[in-house]
């Protein structure tokens, strides 16, 4: 391991916002790659300067400083012209019938889940070009949103093993969430002659827009070539340039890697083969939303550990080597303090993001809130006090371990990272709080725009209980398994919930899983419970 | 050598007895069996062994006593679950040899070892789920191919017990190729196997049987051989959990047509209509040959006559195994909980279940002492509330309302629930939660069977006793039911007639009605189990239906047909003619277009001619949609079954399951949709329009 500085000690994941619609993670995966200036940026309004907000389907009114846009195509005239005339000259032909009626048949494929009250909606972004028919700044509804791809490409890379070999030059496309989803599209485009046309429709509409359509600019230039190594990996390198990633892998057992494993096998090709496109777009947002979720809560828990680790009664300091030493190791010989024994605090270690009971205990026992929500605003409260240590002391050039000593000879830093751990819920950490809830909410649960891939359920209005929508189990398991058609059993399962900090009973999962009709408890005992693959 | 202490050959009275069956109540002590030590005949009498491992233990018994070819191997595996009689199976052959080594003091132990009579040395793995460790105490990876290679290089002859979890864990941790894998894969494997896929280092298994229907018994031998020198492993596997055992099993023959001497199937296992499951047909299954055994009055003690006042409900629930059409109720309630619940009843669970019919949950609360606790929870002598209240605490222990896991009431008391994994399982059939009206004499009127119970309750008159009606009723009509009556539910009857009484005031109207209520589910699920009627008979009996017709030839009934396709893929009710299937190509729901349409949809429409061609595997029954390439497939169990058959022409009904199932249904849909898979075109579905739609 390289060594770790002390700003190390604050993991490089841009604070979050709730994200209003998940179809966005993917919609800002693409705009990473995506070469569109007519679409990008600031546009004159009325003599103003605004954002520009790009939504599938929108009715609010501009704000101060985003003038929205609807990209769907029979917006306007002049848009449903564009769209029918690039179906058109991507070989759609409609046998008989009205062309204008059809045409919309394919702009309404593509409409992702509307919310009821919402006054914008999102196109599934099922492909890449597709998933330009909206941006964060639509999405969110603000100048400067938070930038999700950036914290997706974050996440990734601190579940990457090889993290500490990363560098901004030419790398493989593994080593960039984005680029491995682009990758995985293009080999859907590839065999997908259906989809494939429709993307290429919705280039063609797109560069047809006004704001576009002097660009000189073709479909294929939109997006980088799949082969081209040095656009795809470009704005991740820029991530490494601007210092936005974290040095330091952090084990097995957390979120990130969890994301990392579960993202890089469904950008696989087997999995791209095995799952039609909307259900593949449905896992792939799923992915993002679990990783997005649980990666707060364990960078909140990170964050306590580390506050637990300075002001442990079973921690001195060694004024020699300007680092702090614990008695706490079983043979009672002193370890010394370093980013390792911070992972093996049992918070992190056996520690549980959320209280996973079973479904027949109460309502009042199974409530995952309170203890999520004290979790985050504490480890909201340490992060501060650190970021306010590291940036005072940023000329010192401490390391890591030299950060610690420091921290734990301040007594008034001491003092508050003492009472930070004993924290009430701060407002100020209601926006995390509600990032995280709403990423593993489930949206709806009847009626055609059903989500079935929340984890989270609300109970009467008073309780936030572990509940997975049954494809939700689908796809975490199956993933689990990686072998479509496979079977795997319940302690693979059971050992990819743990790297996110859930801890079912085998109980409890199984019956999860019978729910989906992915396993049956007969005949096998405990963990090794035979789990099929959901595809 | 012999480690366990030999029981009674039986109940030594008839309070013994009671408390003997605590030993195998759920948390029993005696629940598991160690694997070793000799066989006795006890009072447990001994069950035919499932899935036709009769003739396995057999087989490899020849293999221990007599001397065959130096470069020959031989393997037994027992594969399933805990609770099938594995461990029994061990101790069995285990039996009467020398065991090796320093004896373990663990009464359960992953292995142990044997000289056998032949000089081989047999290597028996009891429980292949406790974890192998080496001399220094490190545990060892893939254990369990690490001792079939063992076990072929020191020609040992090997017996394992291993369930398919362990299996399946084995074989994604050891990817390295061996006999060893070789043979897990194929333990793990259902049906026919490709011999080339299953070649390594000069190692080639070949399935002995060469029926592709046989493949998928639960008795399976292949011969391993290696290129490269003159060994030749046996194996012989048994999936023990396979079958049920309510059910006819397979029969087999020995083989005598080479040394390896392979028990055959000669005729496969095969599943009853429910509706045709007699008192003959369930004394012929093993578990019937059981009950029949451990009930008869030489093995279970029968009560020594005790004054009439005395009310013992252990006594009333034995008299009811005396009665054989009683005995077969209780198999066919237990046969349709695996059915329903899609899970078998295994010997532990069935001697659970015996337990739990006979004393209830009082194994819990009795102890040692039987006589003691009934002798303390006699009801109040006088009539009143005390004693209906005492009465019906007793009525919990009643085999037709324990072995359901009904509801624990009383007057008084807090209402509480007993579960098991038994009730886990029964619970699901209770009668109560599905009394249909209808007369079990006329199925032709009526599905249901209900009526006798729910018309007598309807017409009681104030100050009658409903038994004594009821009783009337079923001697009238030659009903069996009459036969379940016994002096305790008379007692008991008694005692509700006088408190629901208008004269009597001892228990508020609220009161009244929760006791009738109550008394209600008492006498229809009494009615219920002495005729073996499970909640949802109907669905039920369609299910055995499809499976025992499966089991002959691979077709549905056309009615069967339409209620399946009409669940998973109604057609477009715009074309009569064609019925056209039109699945949207990207919504979030994959909900075929059966009406005209609000806004033009772009759809997929699937093959027209689907072929759906049913196979049975054990119990569970798998529809695969045929167009010239498989294009999907369907596990066809309980609650999906219940809601195709709620489909009404080309609209699918709901059930209280829709919920958890519409997931599974549509993700069928969805596989259809795949890029690759064979389809009839794409279609904008516009109103009632369907417009086609071309490539250029």
């Amino acid at each position: 391991m390289s060594q770790l500085m002390g700003d190390d000690l604050i993991l490089k994941i841009n604070r979050p916002q709730y994200v209003p619609f998940p179809e966005l993670f993917l919609s800002e995966l693409a705009w990473r790659l995506a070469d569109l200036p007519g679409w990008t940026g600031t546009v004159q309004v009325d003599g103003e300067k605004k954002v520009l907000g790009l939504m599938y389907d929108v009715t609010s009114k501009d704000t101060k400083n985003v003038t929205f846009k609807a990209t769907r195509p029979s917006k306007t005239d002049e848009s449903r012209k564009n769209w029918i005339s690039a179906l058109y000259n991507n070989e759609f032909r409609f046998f008989s019938g009205d062309e204008e009626g059809n045409a919309d048949a394919v702009e309404d494929a593509i409409r992702g889940v509307a919310l009821d009250k919402s006054s914008r909606s999102v196109a599934t972004p099922l492909s890449p070009n597709i998933a330009l028919l909206q941006n964060r700044q639509g999405g969110f509804g603000k100048k400067s949103p938070i930038d999700i791809g950036l914290i997706v490409e974050q996440i990734f890379a601190l579940g990457d093993p090889k993290i500490e070999t990363y560098t901004d030059g030419v790398d493989e496309e593994t080593k960039s969430a984005t680029s491995l989803w682009y990758v995985a599209m293009r080999d859907r485009l590839h065999d997908d002659y259906e989809l494939s046309r429709i993307d290429r429709s919705v280039a063609d509409f797109i560069l047809a827009d006004e704001k576009n359509s002097g660009s000189g600019k073709t479909a294929k230039d939109i997006f980088p070539d799949r082969d081209d190594l040095v656009k795809l990996m470009k704005p991740r390198n820029e991530m490494i340039k601007n210092g936005q990633v974290s040095k330091v892998f952090l084990g097995e057992q957390t979120p990130f890697h969890w994301m990392h494993k579960a993202w890089t096998a469904l950008n696989s090709e087997k999995w791209v083969r095995a799952l039609p496109a909307r259900r593949w777009t449905d896992w792939a947002t799923t992915i993002l939303r679990v990783g997005f979720g649980f990666s707060y809560i364990w960078d909140a828990n990170w964050n306590l550990a580390i506050a637990g680790a300075i002001t442990s009664s079973e921690t001195e300091p060694n004024d020699a080597e300007r680092c702090l030493y614990s008695t706490r190791s079983e043979n009672q010989s002193k370890e010394k303090v370093t980013v390792e024994y911070i992972l093996k605090s049992p918070r992190l270690l056996t520690g549980a993001a959320m209280r996973w009971k079973d479904s027949d205990n109460s309502l009042s026992i199974r409530d995952v809130a309170p203890l999520v929500r004290l979790t985050l605003s504490r480890g909201l409260q340490i992060r501060m006090i650190l970021d306010e240590f590291i940036e005072r002391q940023k000329a010192a050039n401490l390391t890591l371990e030299e950060s610690l000593y420091e921290l734990y000879k301040d007594a008034d830093l001491r003092q508050r990272l003492n009472e930070a751990q004993r924290d009430k819920f701060k407002p100020n950490a209601k926006s995390l709080w509600e990032a995280v809830k709403y990423s593993l909410l489930t949206r709806s649960g009847t009626g055609e725009v059903a989500d079935f891939y929340g984890l989270l359920s609300s109970r009467s209005r008073k309780f936030l209980v572990i509940d997975p929508a049954t494809e939700w189990i689908a796809a975490i398991s199956s993933l689990a398994i990686d072998q479509p058609d496979g079977i795997g059993d319940l302690g693979k399962v059971l050992a990819e919930l743990a790297r996110l900090g859930l801890r079912p009973s085998p109980k409890e999962l199984t019956n999860c899983l019978e729910l989906a009709g992915l396993a049956q408890s007969a005949a096998d005992a405990d963990t090794a419970v035979l789990v099929k693959s959901a595809f | 050598m012999s480690t366990t202490s030999v029981a009674p050959t039986s109940g030594q009275d008839y309070f013994d007895c009671l408390h003997r069956l605590t030993e195998r109540a759920f948390g029993g002590k005696n629940v598991a069996d160690s694997g070793r030590g000799q066989v006795v005949q006890n009072f447990f009498v001994e069950g035919a062994l499932a899935s036709g491992a009769t003739s396995a233990v057999e087989w490899f018994q020849d293999k221990l006593n007599n001397n065959y070819d130096q470069n020959k191997r031989f393997m037994l595996f027992l594969v399933g679950g805990p609770g099938n009689g594995k461990s029994y199976v061990a101790r069995k052959i285990g039996s009467g040899l020398v065991e090796l080594g320093t004896p373990l003091i663990n009464k359960h132990a992953r292995k142990y070892e044997f000289k056998c009579p032949n000089g081989q040395k047999l290597v028996s793995i009891n429980d292949a789920t406790i974890p192998e460790r080496n001399i220094n105490g490190l545990r060892i990876e893939f254990p369990l191919i690490n001792n079939i290679v063992s076990a072929v290089s020191a020609n040992d002859l090997l017996m394992v017990n291993v369930n398919r979890g362990i299996l399946n864990q084995e074989l994604q941790c050891q990817e390295n190729s061996s006999e060893g894998r070789l043979i897990v894969e194929w333990l793990n494997s259902v049906g026919a196997i490709n011999a080339s896929e299953h070649d390594f280092d000069g190692w080639t298994l070949t399935e002995v049987e060469t029926d592709v229907k046989k493949l998928k018994e639960s008795i399976r031998s292949a011969k391993v051989s290696n290129s490269n020198s003159d060994l030749e492993i046996n194996v012989l596997a048994v999936h023990l959990d396979r079958y049920s055992m309510f059910e006819t099993q397979p029969v087999l023959k020995s083989c005598n047509d080479d040394s390896s001497g392979f028990p055959r199937i000669e005729s496969i296992y095969k599943i009853r209509n429910f509706k045709d499951r007699s008192a003959d047909f369930c004394r012929s299954t093993p578990a019937g040959a059981l009950l029949s055994s451990f009930f008869d009055s030489a093995n279970f003690k029968r009560p020594s006559s005790a004054p009439a006042e005395f009310v013992d409900p252990f006594a009333a629930n034995l008299e009811n195994f005396s009665k054989e059409s009683f005995v077969a109720g209780f198999q066919n309630i237990l046969r349709a909980s695996e059915l329903v619940s899609a899970k078998k009843v295994t010997y532990r669970e069935m001697w659970g279940a015996i337990s739990l019919a006979v004393i209830g949950s009082a194994s819990q609360l009795a102890g040692d002492d039987f006589e003691g606790w009934l002798k303390d929870n006699q009801p109040a002598a006088e009539s009143g509330r005390k004693r209906l209240s005492d009465l019906m605490k007793l009525a919990n222990y009643r085999t037709h309302q324990s072995i359901f896991g009904a509801p624990q009431s009383g007057i008084d008391i807090l209402t509480t629930t007993f579960k098991s994994p038994i009730t886990d399982m029964t619970s699901k059939v209770d009668p109560a939660t599905d009394a249909v009206l209808g007369e079990i004499a006329k199925p032709k009127q009526s599905k249901g069977w209900a009526s006798p119970i729910l018309e007598t309750f309807q017409s009681h008159a104030e100050g009658e006793s409903v038994l004594d009606s009821l009783l009337d009723l079923f001697r009238a009509t030659g009903d069996v039911a009459a036969d379940s009556v016994t002096s305790f539910d008379v007692k008991l009857d008694q005692e509700v007639t006088f408190a629901l009484s208008e004269s009597n005031e001892f228990l508020k109207d609220v009161e009244k009605r929760r006791l009738w209520a109550w008394y209600g589910e008492y006498l229809t699920r009494l009615y219920a189990l002495s005729h073996g009627i499970p909640a949802f008979k109907f669905e039920i009996q369609v299910l055995t239906e499809i499976l025992h017709n499966a089991q002959i030839r691979p077709s549905l009934s056309l009615d069967t047909k339409n209620a399946i396709k009409t669940l998973f893929l109604p057609y477009f009710n715009g074309d009569t003619t064609n019925r056209p299937v039109f699945l949207p190509l990207y919504n979030s729901r994959t909900e075929p277009i059966v009406d005209r349409t609000e806004t033009a949809k772009l759809t997929m429409q699937t093959v027209a001619q689907l072929d759906y061609l049913p196979y049975t595997l054990g119990d569970s029954l798998v529809i695969e949609l045929w167009s010239h390439v498989c294009v999907g497939q369907i596990v066809l169990d309980f609650p999906l079954l219940r809601e195709a058959l709620t489909s009404v022409g080309n609209f699918a009904g709901y059930t209280e399951l829709a919920a958890s199932l519409t997931p599974r249904i549509e993700r069928l849909r969805s596989t259809m949709l795949k890029s690759g898979k064979p389809n009839n075109g794409y279609f904008v579905v516009s109103g009632p329009q369907v417009v086609e739609v071309s490539r250029g």
